[in-house]
């Protein structure tokens, strides 16, 4: 009896420790969308810091103002609005104590919405999913352009602890960010595989490509600059950053 | 502790933003002040406003006005512009400080993308609220309203 107990409590172990090297990445629910359409979302968070809980979380859209733009994987040096009318001020957080108790979104200086952070309460714990409930506003994809569809990068924090940037590590944050930007908010790593994306895909029954398309479309990607990470990713609350610190 | 301090943070400045969230009005009404420091003849709020279906109903036009909230000044009013396409259309507060706000005005441009802006008739600070709305053509039904501000200065 004591043997089996002993065999069940080390299976148990072995399977959670097989499990935690197979952890899902922090993504959106719906990472797929039709232009102009309003959709509910949630951020997913799939674990914590090992076996520390999360106890925040920082969510950052690209601005498209200074962000990086490929065109079928192409630089593009002209503006996001040669492909979106309207990209900017089209996320809302929902406001839910179910997973924190305290959240706020995160602005430009003309208070439009590019993002957003929820933290506080019991913290959620490290075995167990957190949903972040948000909505995305309708993505105007340009009518007489060539857009066939355009992926925005998000890049997210879990934080486990709250910690200066030189305390950022495996036990007090996890990045889902990209590691390629040089901040401190950079996720550790050689594959640019970090951020969770929001894919807006044309509807071209409503939204048809013109015909010098020559029916298939190009598609755009969209990441944030190093300039808006830094400025974006801190948690702020009225103009004092609670994290990192 | 780390823990326990971002919690405490966050319960010292929750009170402060709930004052600060007291500030905003409804939905698709939006206020703040112009030229704060009262010397920008020229201020300018520009901004874009999205209208898209509700369910299948499509937007038909953009109805917006306007309400000067600060006391009356001789020579300073409030304007707003809409802009769609090969269309504008123009409302002043006529009575600044008052309840009222301005005469309504629309473009009926479809769904799509409407320029709104606000300025004022000269130097001086001027708070205000914009109400606009995107509206189906029974002129009842409100269509899905987005807003993104590129300018205010």
């Amino acid at each position: 009896m004591y043997k089996k107990l002993i065999a069940g409590s080390i299976t148990a172990a072995l399977i959670t420790a097989m499990g935690s090297n197979v952890l899902a990445h922090t993504r959106l629910e719906v990472p797929q969308i039709a232009d102009n359409t309003r959709v509910t979302n949630n951020v997913i968070i799939g674990h914590g810091c090992g076996e520390r809980n999360i106890i925040g979380t920082s969510v950052v859209f690209p601005d498209g103002v200074d962000s990086t733009i490929t065109v079928d994987g192409q630089p593009h040096t002209g503006a996001l609005t040669d492909f979106v009318d309207n990209w900017g001020n089209l996320i809302k957080k929902n406001y839910s104590k179910e997973v924190f108790t305290h959240q706020q979104s995160k602005t430009d200086a003309n208070g439009n919405v590019l993002g957003f952070w929820a933290g506080g309460g019991d913290s959620l714990p490290h075995d167990m999913n957190g949903y972040i409930a948000f909505r995305v506003g309708p993505v105007t994809l340009k009518a007489d352009s060539c857009v066939a569809s355009v992926k925005f990068y998000v890049s997210i924090a879990d934080i486990c602890e709250i910690t200066p940037a030189s305390g950022f590590n495996e036990n007090t944050v996890n990045f889902w960010t990209h590691n390629n930007l040089g901040t401190p908010y950079d996720r550790a790593g050689t594959t640019d595989d970090g951020p969770a994306t929001l894919t807006v895909v044309r509807d071209t029954t409503v939204n048809p490509l013109p015909e010098s398309c020559g029916g298939t479309g190009v598609a755009v990607e969209v990441k944030p600059s190093a300039a808006q990470i830094n400025r974006d990713m801190p948690i702020k609350l009225d103009g004092t950053q609670v994290w990192p610190q | 502790m780390r823990s326990l301090f971002f919690v405490t943070m966050l319960r010292v400045f929750f009170s402060i933003a709930v004052l600060g969230i007291a500030k905003i009005g409804y939905a698709h009404d939006a206020g703040a002040t112009m030229d704060i420091n009262g010397n920008v003849a020229s201020f300018t709020g520009f901004a874009l406003v999205s209208c898209t279906n509700t369910g299948n109903i499509p937007t038909d036009h953009l109805v917006a006005s306007i309400r000067d909230t600060s006391p009356p000044q001789d020579n300073l009013l409030v304007n707003l512009q809409i802009i769609k396409g090969n269309r504008a259309i123009n409302t002043t507060d006529p009575v600044s400080g008052d309840a009222n706000f301005s005469p309504e005005v629309q473009v009926q441009g479809g769904n799509g993308s409407y320029l709104l802006l606000v300025n004022k008739t000269g130097a001086g600070a001027r708070s205000f609220i914009v109400s606009y709305h995107c509206m189906a053509a029974d002129g009842i039904t409100h269509t899905d309203t987005d807003i993104l501000v590129y300018q205010f200065e």
